[in-house]
């Protein structure tokens, strides 16, 4: 008789061998990572299994249904502060803090998971920016939401309606057709145009958006900026009807002589572009988490279903067939796992990740206590331009070389681990047979919702592009 | 075994052609939302006032009384348009042939003569060689009584009578069921295919006469599906066409990096890739309804290969159009959902193969 494993029993050990492997040298950071596992995995069992296929099928039934119970519930638990450091009130967790959540959350549902995946897209992408008194502004703004049970969501709109993959690309970037423009204007900036498939737009108070001011020379004429949803000259036209991933809207965001004032720009800098690199170097290395999670899912759902169904007459679990197949699915739950570890520390070693997690940092932040981290004094230098350009240099000096391999890792690990996801959707479907293809059984929907993956934060085959680009070619020109 | 140039079914293709083109292009969207939009009962009423509803049915019930092989190339021709109606179709006309084989001259008269045409549901996605979820029946006096749900029958939930099959002492038995408002089942929320709505048919102590026994065990059904393997492969093909085709028109039009889209040559060889896939298999295709092509076992091994091509090349017809392929505005994502639910119909892909190999090596014996 075999007894056969459930694999929320798979521990730590179990999932993350490397991470655990350092327990001797970083007994805090594994200790954290454990506990982590554990929130996460707490949270997704008592508030997102049980409502996932509910807020699928209500987003079906009535497209304008978004699921704000779902994140008012991720506001009481904390999850919109994760990564917010101490010093403006956050848990000041590290990246992979991060992609445990992302993988936990999405092995339940993909769509509410992105949910709070795309929230840390949004921030990252005003972290990079290193304009410290905004970052501070906006990160205290989604804590006291959180003590209030309020989520306070950011989104980032990057993607324009003719200009997707390319405005991801530092080779195509030139030739994109941008409409989104920023003209100078009393102290501050005047943006008109639109942003699409922009991820939580209708959840975010909050947007980080990319506007040029010259659209014509969109690479070196980027800039950065946050508006508030309600603002004038800002509204939201649409979410989009999706295939999947219907827990999280993609919606159309329109600038029609929006005015942005000096004090919300992110960045102005000439290289903006390459900060966006750097968010997607990031941020890549959590698309590829949330992919593990989504692979996780269909294999969960598969064992679960090879319990109880049978093959002329017997149980699923004890067909070889479908041992070699489950096998595979968990085979590539792993690989997605490795390469997002991989390209996490490589991120940390190499990329702006390194910055704001820096060793001495994050020290400091944990000497000195709450209330002096909080005092006035300390904010107040802290938010002072002399430190947002201090960390702006230290940004700046990342070499060509570190920022490559950075993407080439990240790129890597996104567009293999969403390569797996969808292969093991289909595989859990190919166990499930007819039955997987109803929605009640869960494995259609992750089905769907897996196409998604390969799709955003760069399509897989521009990701491959930056894998040639960045490590095989070594393209020295921006 | 067709005859492509045969006159009566020159007309009939051009029919199914005429009707896909003003029936089926528009409403897409609309069809696909079912069960939160109604079922397309219209579309239903003029196939019959077109004549593209019992092709094989002799002229004296209302026929053209054409060989089953006549439904791949309907079903091509619809499938192009909307494979979910063209299974809604297929689902019929698996119940009618059925009927037609094997039931009685009275059962025949009732529900393939009608005037107005009766529409029929069936068991789309059952394996005779591994039938699952059956309800059982029990003869009691000169007929039977089921009970149980039958589950996945297509059609059920709008049809007007269903074949299906049961557990029965000493091995399974095929019945048919009359369905009405109150027997109906509510339809199920599927993956692909949504115009044609499916139903788990609960069945309470259900009273059938004898001559709603079709037929003693699935050998029957097993037949039936052999017949119409080329018919599911119609969808299956038409379905990666009609996405290969779409991603071209958008690849034209559309520009990344400032070159169209089809100009990069890495999505050229993605073009290429469904091309040659789709080519290669409407030969195989072709060639299982030729005079020379009939073995059964080829027409499987033809479907379960383009099960498994239509779901890779639609999920590629998908990422060829980027988000926008994702969004339920574009046709190319409904096109991935319903090859993917095509592969299932009359069992899923790998489930055939394990049962082709039984029947290759003569039988189940040493599976491990």
């Amino acid at each position: 008789m075999t007894a056969y494993i459930d694999p929320m029993e798979m521990d730590f050990e179990d999932c993350y061998p490397v991470l655990a492997a350092m327990r001797r040298s970083h007994p805090f950071k594994v200790r954290a990572w454990e506990d982590a596992q554990q929130r996460f995995r707490s949270f997704s069992d008592r508030f997102i299994r049980p409502i996932a296929l509910e807020v699928d099928r209500k987003s079906r039934e009535d497209h304008d249904y978004l699921s704000w119970d779902f994140c008012r519930r991720a506001a009481e638990e904390r999850l919109f502060s994760v990564m917010i450091p101490p010093m403006f009130g956050g848990q000041g967790s590290d990246l992979f803090v991060l992609a445990l959540m992302f993988e936990e959350m999405c092995a339940a549902c993909t769509g509410l998971g992105n949910v709070v995946g795309a929230h840390y897209l949004g921030y990252s992408g005003l972290a990079a920016g290193m304009n410290l008194d905004l970052l501070g502004r906006i990160s205290e703004d989604i804590v006291a939401g959180e003590k209030r049970g309020e989520p306070i969501i950011m989104s980032a709109a990057h993607t324009e309606p003719s200009a997707g993959s390319d405005v991801e690309d530092e080779e195509m970037m030139p030739k994109a057709r941008v409409v989104t423009s920023a003209v100078r204007k009393n102290g501050g900036w005047v943006l008109n145009g639109q942003k699409v498939f922009i991820s939580d737009g209708h959840f975010a108070t909050w947007h980080m958006v990319s506007a040029y001011r010259d659209k014509k020379d969109p690479l070196q004429s980027g800039l950065g900026v946050i508006v508030k949803t309600g603002q004038p000259g800002f509204s939201m036209v649409k979410h989009e009807l999706k295939m999947g991933q219907r827990a999280c809207p993609a919606s159309t965001l329109v600038f029609e002589d929006c005015y942005v004032p000096d004090n919300m720009v992110i960045s102005e800098i000439p290289e903006f572009f390459e900060r966006i690199l750097f968010v997607l170097g990031a941020s890549r290395v959590g698309v590829a988490a949330i992919g593990t999670g989504c692979a996780r899912g269909a294999f969960e759902h598969a064992l679960k279903l090879a319990h109880t169904a049978r093959y002329q007459g017997r149980f699923l679990i004890d067909e070889q067939w479908v041992q070699q197949i489950l096998a595979d699915m968990l085979a590539n739950v792993m690989i997605g796992r490795a390469l997002y570890i991989s390209a996490g520390l490589c991120g940390a070693q190499n990329g702006m990740m390194g910055i704001m997690t820096n060793p001495a940092l994050t020290l400091l932040q944990k000497l000195i206590p709450d209330v002096l981290l909080l005092s006035p004094l300390y904010q107040k230098v802290l938010r002072s331009s002399v430190m947002s350009k201090i960390m702006n240099r230290a940004v700046s000096r990342i070499g060509l070389k570190n920022r490559q391999r950075d993407q080439a890792h990240s790129s890597a690990a996104k567009c293999v681990a969403t390569d797996l996801a969808m292969r093991n959707a289909n595989l859990a479907l190919e166990i499930a047979g007819a039955a997987g293809l109803e929605h009640a059984a869960g494995v259609e929907k992750i089905f769907r919702d897996a196409k998604l993956l390969q799709i955003y934060e760069g399509t897989n085959q521009m990701n491959r592009k930056h894998l040639f680009d960045s490590i095989i070619a070594r393209k020295t020109t921006m | 075994m067709l005859r492509h140039d045969d006159e009566t079914i020159k007309a009939i293709l051009d029919t199914a052609e005429r009707f896909a083109d003003r029936e089926l292009k528009d409403g897409v969207f609309e069809r696909d939302s079912y069960p939160y939009h109604a079922f397309a009962a219209e579309t239903f009423k003029r196939a019959g006032e077109a004549g593209i509803l019992f092709l094989t049915a002799p002229e004296d019930l209302g026929g053209v009384a054409l060989p089953p092989e006549v439904w791949a190339l309907v079903i091509e021709k619809l499938a192009s348009a909307e494979a979910g109606f063209a299974a809604s179709l297929l689902t019929h006309a698996l119940a009618a042939e059925a009927l037609l084989r094997l039931g009685n001259d009275g059962l025949k008269a009732e529900w393939i003569g009608a005037d107005p045409p009766r529409l029929l549901a069936y068991p789309l996605y059952l394996d005779p060689s591994d039938p699952q979820g059956l309800p059982s029946a029990e003869k009691r006096g000169d007929g039977y009584i089921l009970t149980g749900t039958a589950r996945l029958v297509a059609n059920a939930p709008v049809a007007d009578a269903a074949v299906i099959a049961a557990d029965m002492d000493g091995g399974a038995g095929v019945f048919l069921v009359p369905l009405s408002e109150e027997t109906r089942p509510a339809p199920a929320e599927m993956l692909g295919l949504r115009p044609c709505p499916v139903g788990h048919l609960d069945l309470v102590d259900r009273e059938l006469p004898a001559g709603h026994l079709l037929a003693t065990g699935l050998d029957a059904l097993a037949a039936l599906h052999e017949l119409f393997y080329p018919a599911v492969t119609a969808i299956l093909i038409a379905t990666h066409k009609a996405s290969l085709d779409y991603a071209l028109e958008y690849g034209m039009e559309r520009y990344q990096g400032g070159r169209m889209i089809q100009e990069h040559s890495q999505l050229r060889a993605m073009y290429g890739l469904m091309a040659v896939e789709n080519i290669a298999l409407r030969e195989a295709w072709l060639r299982g309804l030729s005079e020379n092509g009939t073995d059964p076992d080829a027409r499987l091994a033809v479907k379960i290969m383009a099960a498994e091509l239509a779901i890779r090349g639609t999920m590629d017809g998908v990422q060829l159009l980027g988000g926008y392929g994702y969004t339920m505005e574009y046709p190319q994502e409904h096109r991935m959902r319903d090859a993917r639910q095509a592969a299932e119909i009359m069992g899923s892909p790998m489930r055939q193969k394990l049962a082709l190999m039984d029947k290759l090596l003569g039988g189940g014996k040493g599976r491990a």
